[in-house]
């Protein structure tokens, strides 16, 4: 057997799990993160340090786990616990959830520790929501270019830096806003990385929220490198020439796209990915690299659960077929696996 | 007449948000239904058992 975690509207997740079907003989059990006991009851035993789940009338042995792709999201298995909410006792309410999430949490670690001590896994269930600083100076350190950034929360200070330096752009240091409201507005809202000038700083107060400013490469293409154990798949996205993908071609312009090309990414370069991703105890995710007129390669970051499936179809990669070929000759070989754990 | 984009970004950036949060985007998003429906297809592919489709396959002959 197969086992995916993952998301209930990830399409990826789906196609996978097709090709698993036309390739091999196995199974496959989708556990997503935001089903609710209504859709998806979850029941377990844990004995010792072994498990067995009971998804919906399906009893999965962890000893019958082939290999497992951490595809998206987090705190799988945790759906089973509402929320309580005791009239006249809010605090004591809030308290009470908090603690039962911490419960749950330390559960679900546990057992995904169990899964990643025992079986050949894709994807890291500790490393999905990585920290981008820490990731800009592991990059540094293995020898990437990265465009120098600034963070304060001081106006005045971001101010004197954007005089010196005009041509910045600002970003989230975790990931930015995307929410979708379905219950009361149906709008999306979305931010992304935003070209910033002194002025737009004029009206501020003097302490802000700390704020991250990075220089702006003048960029002839934007480059995106899928990593699937050592393997790179690389993508030049042609984002210059439209005013709305510029600054960040995940603007789409759904008009005019941009135009996605396989790209052939040099031997250094890729001996230096698969060194980052080794420092990560990462072997899947997608790198952004920005290349400059002179043909430097700028770091950006890493997304270690981004979406593929249009890079895969643009760039004819195939790249869920290559995951399902992947989970298939882990689970084929899940006796000869080394773990670290 | 300000636009959303705009009321929402005022709103972020007197309450002394950082920057990057400063400049949002709003969109329509797809009705929950479609969302929904999303969803539905992809749970048809939620326990996926070959074994139990390969009993469904038409048999070429009956003994």
């Amino acid at each position: 057997m197969i086992c995916i975690f993952s998301g209930k509207k990830d399409f990826t997740t789906t196609q996978v799990i097709k090709w698993i079907n036309n390739l091999s003989e196995y199974e496959v059990i989708r556990i997503n993160y935001d089903e609710t006991p209504s859709s998806q009851l979850i029941t377990f035993e844990v004995i010792n340090n072994d498990f067995t789940l009971k998804i919906d009338d399906r009893v999965v042995r962890l000893n019958e786990i082939k290999s497992v792709w951490y595809r998206k999201g987090k705190n799988w298995l945790l759906n089973f616990q509402e929320r309580i909410k005791i009239k006249d006792h809010f605090n004591f309410s809030e308290y009470l959830n908090d603690k039962i999430s911490s419960e749950q949490y330390k559960l679900s670690e546990y057992l995904h520790y169990l899964i990643t001590s025992q079986i050949p896994c894709l994807g890291n269930p500790t490393k999905n929501d990585l920290n981008k600083l820490i990731v800009l100076e592991m990059a540094k350190q293995v020898g990437f270019l990265v465009p120098s950034f600034y963070i304060s929360n001081i106006s005045s200070q971001l101010k004197k830096i954007l005089h010196e330096s005009k041509d910045m752009v600002t970003k989230a240091m975790s990931d930015g806003i995307y929410f979708f409201d379905h219950k009361q507005t149906e709008y999306g809202y979305f931010s992304y990385t935003e070209t910033i000038q002194v002025h737009e700083l004029e009206k501020l107060r003097e302490i802000i929220g700390p704020s991250f400013i990075q220089k702006n490469i003048r960029k002839a293409f934007d480059l995106r490198v899928f990593f699937l154990v050592d393997r790179c798949f690389s993508i030049a996205i042609i984002s210059q020439t439209d005013q709305k993908t510029k600054i960040d071609f995940r603007k789409y312009n759904d008009q005019k796209p941009n135009r996605n090309v396989p790209y052939l990414i040099s031997n250094e370069l890729e001996a230096k990915i698969c060194q980052l991703f080794r420092k990560l105890q990462l072997n899947t995710g997608s790198i952004d690299f920005v290349v400059d007129i002179d043909n430097n390669f700028y770091f950006l970051e890493i997304n270690p659960v981004g979406q593929f499936t249009n890079f895969s179809i643009s760039c004819n990669f195939n790249l869920e077929k290559e995951i399902a070929k992947t989970l298939i000759t882990y689970a084929n070989n899940k006796s000869d696996f080394e773990f670290c754990n | 007449m300000q636009t959303i984009n705009q009321i929402l970004s005022s709103a972020i950036r007197k309450n002394g948000f950082p920057l990057a949060f400063q400049k949002i985007e709003v969109i329509r998003v797809m009705p929950h239904e479609v969302e929904k429906k999303i969803s539905f297809y992809n749970s048809k592919y939620k326990h996926f058992n070959h074994q139990a489709m390969a009993s469904k396959k038409p048999i070429s002959k009956i003994v």
